[in-house]
């Protein structure tokens, strides 16, 4: 039986050493990111540096490639922060990020692309906690996960290593826009505005029906922005026209959901805004130039519409100096 | 818990640990470690299943004494169809009840009456068809005379419930596991050895063979209306090895971690794919389920005693209730179907018993003829599961069709074909090494015996590395659906 576990223990030991060795040998070094994920930095450091009450868009990547932050900003003359960055950190990861984001007096617009599950994709939770360690607050830690992941890593290094390409940095000019670079302050995606789009629109499909489990998620999250005076409302997503038909019944099916059980306020109908295809960039939830412009156009509207977020959005501009000025103060 | 989990790779020396050095002074703490460790191991996947499982355990612990001790043939009979028919009964509700509905409709609105079957969303408890096969082995056997009923319900328990072989075998017999778990079992440094070698070569074939062709075949069934017939038969041969590395490499990590629990399992796979014909595939493929067909079906219907044509009737209704156990779908019948077809030409002339032996043994090389027979065993083989991969008869139809016209010549081509440089040479070697190997338990069983240590090591490092670097994309063993 010793003898067993002494062999066992030894190779265990060997192959954890080389396991060591050689992941730390193909591991790229000093390599700055400039990932998409490592956006999130800049925009919570917006609102360190903001300091006051504000207005917060939270989501997926519809925010972050379909608003023009600034032009709220200048429209409603109270800072704003678009925190939208990419639905595959999953809707409980969103959540967590703003509750531990948020304060006192803040307006908070959600925008959810539908169905968005709750959990995400982890890898991707871990890259964007690589890059700004906060976000490790956001999500539950998995050592299972984390092995794996560990393991695809050192793979796509050796990969790498092997055709001395020892940075992850692509020069693809597609990628570009996919990089931390491509955000302007306000925490908006504007590489893209000038590019040509891909042929085809990414995540088409064909949307299941069942109740959504992220409105008890999104129920619990306006309990705890209410118990922080911090204020929330719905607003739904951009999506293709070829894309809403295919899908219409499902989402009002959720439509229905959600007005009947989401104790957050909803700002618009999923109609308004069903844009036609030409107006999207490379998925079913980034818009181009025209695109955003036109949602921003529409979402200024909608906001101004209701009593409720126009009052409270008063309130900010009325207790703290204007967004101009304090970017000077920053400066 | 998967065995090739990150949890498993924690369950496991855990439970190895107590085993040897906790629980060793006692048999019985040592079977009790055991049922305590199996039924967490079942839970993992869903508690309330565990239910059923020790039901399933004590309605057969409970008949098989009744049986025992009925002086009454009547009264032993009694028991025996009430254990019988409750254990089908609950195999037939978790797995065919949908079947039956929809078929039911279906033939019904044939005829114009239009009825809505009254589907339940049944979730199949995960090892069912397996756990259920042990405790049925073991009433029969009591029934038969074959053995005596087991009085300690924690041995018994564990012979149905032992973790290795839960949820998809191999499937034991009480004859053969239950006098192991009864007597006292002594650590085997040899044996143990071997345990972990045949995990290392389990992990290997589920890791890198099964779940890199899964990602192929996969790609290929599923977007079958895209592509040309020659795409079709490589995504064929992809599922061919993606289920023989998915389910042997299962049932090599099962064998391999009872061993280092002193435990000996059921073999279950003996290099089916160097077989020269259906017949002897069928020794040599999922070997447990096939011999338990062999002994509690086929031979209690008369097997091969009667002359030709019971054979035939035997062999047709054993091929059925075999496909029909994989699963409620028309598509494993015609699988079963075409099976019994295949081996009808060996019944009949009797040659169904001409190669028992191992091809080309004690030999480097098969004989032309030889790789002949294997090849035309293989396509034969091949094309049987495209009706066990497909997911419903039209879709395999639809396959066919495609393979037998004209695109068939095409150069195959499929989205992905860009990493198959790799995964081809991966097959090709693995094919090699079960090749030399053929004469084994399993293929890299006489390691020990050929090489120093350190080139064992070597190889096993080289093993842990290709586990590591071409790991594929994480799949569910194929068979747990079963």
């Amino acid at each position: 039986m010793k003898k067993f576990l002494f062999s066992s223990i030894a190779f265990s030991v060997l192959i954890v050493s080389l396991y060591t060795l050689i992941s730390n040998t193909v591991k790229p070094k000093n390599v700055v990111s400039n990932d998409y994920m490592a956006a999130m930095i800049d925009k919570h450091n917006r609102i360190e540096q903001l300091n006051c009450p504000k207005i917060i868009f939270a989501g997926g990547s519809n925010l972050a490639f379909g608003l023009n932050s600034e032009e709220v900003e200048n429209e409603f003359s109270v800072p704003v922060v678009n925190l939208g960055l990419h639905k595959g950190l999953g809707l409980n990861f969103i959540l967590n990020e703003l509750k531990n984001t948020i304060k006192k007096d803040d307006v908070v617009f959600l925008s959810i692309e539908y169905l968005l599950e709750s959990e995400g994709n982890y890898e991707l939770k871990k890259k964007t906690s690589c890059s700004y360690k906060e976000a490790l607050k956001y999500y539950t830690y998995d050592l299972r996960a984390e092995i794996l992941i560990d393991i695809d890593k050192t793979n796509k290094n050796i990969k790498s290593y092997k055709k001395n390409k020892k940075t992850a940095n692509n020069l693809n000019p597609e990628i570009q826009v996919y990089s931390r670079d491509a955000f302007n302050k306000y925490g908006d995606v504007i590489a893209h505005l000038e590019k040509s789009p891909p042929k085809e629109l990414k995540d088409i499909g064909v949307l299941n029906y069942s109740y959504w489990t992220g409105i008890n998620e999104l129920n619990e999250f306006y309990k705890y922005a209410k118990s922080k005076n911090v204020a929330v409302f719905f607003i739904y997503p951009n999506y293709p026209v070829s894309e809403f038909k295919k899908n219409q019944e499902v989402i009002e099916k959720l439509s229905k959901d959600l007005s009947d059980n989401l104790k957050i306020e909803i700002l618009n109908s999923p109609y308004d805004f069903v844009f036609p295809d030409s107006l999207f960039f490379d998925t079913v939830y980034h818009l181009n130039k025209i695109g955003r412009k036109l949602r921003t156009k529409k979402l200024i509207e909608i906001i101004k519409k209701n009593t409720n977020a126009q009052q409270l959005i008063n309130s900010i501009r009325n207790s703290t100096i204007q967004p101009k000025d304090s970017e000077q103060t920053k400066a | 818990m998967l065995f090739n989990s990150i949890n498993f790779a924690i369950f496991l020396p855990i439970v190895f640990v107590l085993y040897w050095f906790a629980t060793n002074k006692s048999l019985k703490y040592q079977n009790i470690l055991l049922l305590v460790s199996s039924y967490f191991f079942y839970a993992c996947w869903d508690w309330r299943f565990l239910f059923l499982l020790v039901f399933s355990t004590l309605l057969d612990y409970y008949t098989g004494i009744k049986m025992f001790n009925a002086k009454n043939q009547n009264v032993k009979k009694f028991w025996f169809w009430l254990s019988i028919s409750v254990n089908l009964g609950f195999l037939g509700f978790f797995k065919y009840y949908n079947f039956f509905a929809e078929s039911f409709a279906e033939a019904i609105s044939n005829i114009g009456l239009q009825v809505n079957p009254w589907t339940l969303k049944v979730i199949l408890p995960v090892g069912i068809s397996f756990y259920t096969f042990h405790g049925l082995s073991y009433v029969i056997d009591i029934y038969k005379g074959k053995i005596k009923a087991e009085e300690d319900f924690i041995d018994y328990s564990v012979f149905v419930s032992f973790f290795p072989l839960l949820v998809a075998g191999p499937i034991e017999r009480a004859t053969h596991l239950l006098p192991q778990i009864k007597k006292k079992r002594e650590f085997n440094y040899a044996n143990a050895v071997d345990g972990l070698r045949q995990i290392l070569w389990g992990l290997f074939k589920k890791i890198v063979i099964a779940d890199n062709c899964a990602l192929f075949a996969n790609t290929i069934f599923d977007n079958s209306g895209d592509y040309s017939g020659s795409t079709l038969v490589l995504g064929a041969i992809f599922f061919a090895f993606q289920i023989y590395g998915d389910f042997s490499g299962y049932s090599d990590i099962a064998i391999g971690t009872a061993r280092l629990f002193g435990i000996d399992l059921l073999r279950n796979f003996a290099f089916p794919y160097f077989s020269r014909d259906i017949a002897e595939f069928w020794r040599r493929w999922h070997i447990s389920l096939s011999s338990w067909f062999r002994d509690y079906l086929y031979i209690p219907l008369g097997g091969s005693k009667g002359g030709t044509w019971m054979k035939v009737r035997n062999t047709f209704i054993i091929f059925l209730v075999s496909s029909f156990w994989h699963g409620a779908n028309w598509t494993f019948i015609i699988w079963g179907f075409l099976n019994a077809l295949y081996i009808m030409p060996s019944i009949i002339f009797k040659t169904n018993r001409n190669n028992i032996d191992i091809v080309a043994k004690g030999k480097h090389l098969p004989s032309l003829n030889e790789l002949f027979s294997i090849g035309i065993t293989f396509s034969l083989t091949v094309f049987a599961w495209i009706f066990f991969r497909a997911n419903n008869v039209t879709h395999a139809w639809n396959i066919i069709i495609k393979i037998f016209s004209i695109n068939f010549l095409e150069i195959p081509k499929f989205e992905g074909i860009d990493s198959l440089k790799p995964i081809i040479l991966l097959i090709l070697v693995f094919i090699l090494i079960e090749w030399i190997g053929r004469e084994q338990q399993y293929s890299i069983a006489n390691l020990e015996l050929k090489f120093p240590k350190f080139i064992r090591w070597f190889f096993y490092l080289m093993v842990i590395g290709a586990i590591f670097y071409y790991r594929g994309k994480e799949q569910q063993f194929v068979y747990f659906q079963f």
